[in-house]
């Protein structure tokens, strides 16, 4: 394995320590962050200034009297699991649909292609907004909504790959020693064509990170009180000539989860291709 | 001549598909317009009545036909919260969006050509991989909360730098509604438009700058700067006409790339500027859970997709020869 460039280091770095800060943040904090105490000398606190009862904050404190940071690293649970499960279900639906179409051709293949290309040519964003708003918003309609706006990338990969591999040497043998179609699918055809796939759910992560915060920032996402970066940001957005802190903050935190996560798989993918290359 | 029958027809039944699966997505969400459009307290003889005038009773495939036949007509429907038809408020907003999202998308293609441009000539060196991690950073960046920044600094960071008021940018509207004079109006709807534009070009340049640069990066591989620099052109002329050119296909197939994601970035940006255009109408309608006004402009959104996935097609034989289909 090549070693990744300096960039690639730094970014799995800083990736890895916001996720061990969110994982471990209500120990690291020990009071209770969604807790509302003294309201009137705690809130609208700047950042790196102490609040009226003494409390240092890095990112201020919000309308109230809220830490901000501590706050936005619960905030990050919600969001990373939902962006990180957003991906991996739509990774999973488009590698299934992709096998299947790949595998079976035929009327299969026209339908999903077809239905692929009718979800592409709709705006993922606008798709999303849609189904938010006929279905109850939260996270499960979320998750649902993410896998099925996102599969048609990976399925549209995993098929062709699929199709290339059909023609191989070693399908054809299995398919003479008599393994049965399944076992030919399963255990040498979707495992060799899995690598452009798991890319792709890669640098999905942080497009789902995204949505995600969009969602939430229209009120479509996850409800307060719970707290996610998108739902932070809008509750911070009546502040925002006041104490710009509390809706710009957040967005911090998902610049720097997307940046970190699509250069790291910009270079899975880059890696891939060039394996594949020769 | 075949070809373009063919590929018009693709983009019709891909249209049929998109009006299809949205019918669908509509019809699968509970509840219905008449749950919305009485009280709660309504009682089931007034919501049957109401599911009788709106012709909501009748089997689901004689609704689909009849909804179907109303697009093609080009009625939209009439929306549910302001029981005006759908095409009004469209009629406003589109004219809009699409002064919005023209002027975004010509700068955005402008700006990301040439920054993927610069980077793929020093390909691997220092300044190529800055601007990767600025332009991922930037294309990282969610556009409400950039967007947000832009209104921050306009507001209390030019106050904080003590910048003059009448200096300082409009955040919000299309329009000062103080303006008057019919020939200070254009130059009004200009300054207001500054920001939008900027936050939807940055976000949009970025992305094209990614795509942009491992195109051109491509397309220095191939041998024909290798054999224009052997002939003896400068390495100037070899860059620009053996390997910019050669990576022109391929940007343009980028354009209609980068039209879903200026659409996406507009709902936001208007949103937050208080922009009257598509994306608010779009954002109005889905807070009211408007169906009517949701679907029309879904389907608008998808038609300017599907029609500059189908421009591109037919300009990209014209960029290049060897795409050409007799």
């Amino acid at each position: 394995m090549s070693r990744a460039p300096l960039r690639v280091r730094i970014a799995m770095g800083l990736l890895l320590c916001l996720v061990v800060a969110c994982a471990v943040a209500p120990a690291l904090i020990g009071r209770d962050p969604t807790a509302i105490g003294d309201v009137l000398s705690q809130r609208f606190a700047a950042p790196l200034r102490t609040d009226g009862s003494g409390h240092w904050h890095l990112f201020g404190t919000d309308a109230f009297g809220r830490d901000v940071l501590s706050r936005l690293l619960l905030a990050g649970r919600l969001s990373l699991l939902v962006g990180v499960a957003g991906a991996l279900l739509s990774g999973v639906l488009g590698a299934g649909l992709g096998a299947i179409a790949g595998w079976k051709a035929g009327a299969i293949d026209t339908i999903v292609t077809a239905m692929a290309d009718a979800l592409q040519a709709v705006p993922r964003l606008v798709l999303l907004l849609a189904c938010a708003a006929l279905w109850r918003p939260g996270i499960p309609t979320l998750l649902t909504v993410l896998a099925l706006t996102g599969w048609m990338g990976v399925a549209r990969l995993v098929r062709t790959e699929v199709r290339g591999l059909m023609d191989r040497d070693f399908v054809a043998a299995a398919h003479t020693l008599g393994a049965t179609p399944r076992r030919v699918l399963g255990r040498h055809v979707i495992p060799n064509a899995i690598a452009p796939a798991l890319v792709a759910t890669t640098l999905g992560i942080g497009n789902a990170i995204l949505l995600e915060s969009g969602l939430s920032f229209l009120g479509l996402g996850v409800q307060p009180p719970a707290p996610s970066w998108g739902n932070m940001i809008a509750g911070g957005r009546e502040h925002l000539v006041t104490a710009p802190w509390i809706a710009l903050a957040p967005g911090l935190a998902v610049v720097l989860t997307v940046t970190t996560a699509t250069l790291i798989g910009d270079w899975l993918q880059e890696r891939a291709a060039g394996r594949s290359g020769g | 001549m075949a070809h373009l029958l063919r590929r018009f027809g693709t983009a019709f039944a891909l249209l049929w598909l998109v009006c299809t699966l949205t019918f669908v997505l509509v019809h699968s969400a509970p509840g219905d317009a008449a749950l919305l459009l009485l009280p709660p307290e309504a009682d089931a003889a007034t919501l049957a009545r109401l599911r009788t005038d709106l012709g909501l009773d009748a089997p689901l495939v004689q609704q689909y036909a009849r909804w179907l036949g109303n697009i093609a007509r080009g009625d939209l429907g009439t929306s549910l919260a302001t029981g005006r038809p759908v095409i009004e408020g469209i009629r406003t907003a589109l004219p809009v969006s699409l002064g919005l999202g023209a002027a975004s998308l010509t700068l955005t293609v402008l700006c990301g050509v040439i920054v993927g441009s610069i980077q793929a000539r020093r390909a691997g060196r220092a300044l190529d991989t800055w601007l990767t991690i600025a332009s991922t950073t930037l294309y990282s960046a969610p556009t409400f909360w950039l967007a947000l920044a832009c209104v921050a600094g306009v507001t209390v960071g030019a106050a904080a730098f003590g910048i003059p008021p009448e200096w300082r940018l409009p955040a919000f509207a299309l329009r000062d509604p103080g303006v008057l004079d019919a020939a200070a109006a254009p130059l009004d709807v200009l300054r207001h438009a500054i920001l939008p534009v900027l936050v939807l070009t940055i976000t949009g340049a970025a992305g094209t700058a990614r795509f942009a640069r491992s195109a051109i990066v491509e397309a220095a591989r191939g041998d024909y700067q290798r054999t224009a620099l052997a002939k003896g052109v400068t390495a100037r002329t070899a860059w620009y006409r053996h390997v910019v050119r050669i990576a022109l296909p391929s940007i343009a197939a980028l354009v209609a790339l980068s039209v879903p994601g200026i659409v996406a970035g507009s709902v936001f940006v208007e949103g937050v500027f208080a922009w009257p255009g598509m994306g608010k109408l779009l954002l109005m309608a889905v807070s009211q859970r408007d169906h009517p006004v949701i679907l029309a402009v879904t389907l608008l959104y998808a038609t300017a997709v599907i029609v500059t996935n189908l421009l591109t097609d037919l300009v990209m034989p014209r960029l290049d020869p060897r795409r050409a289909v007799s």
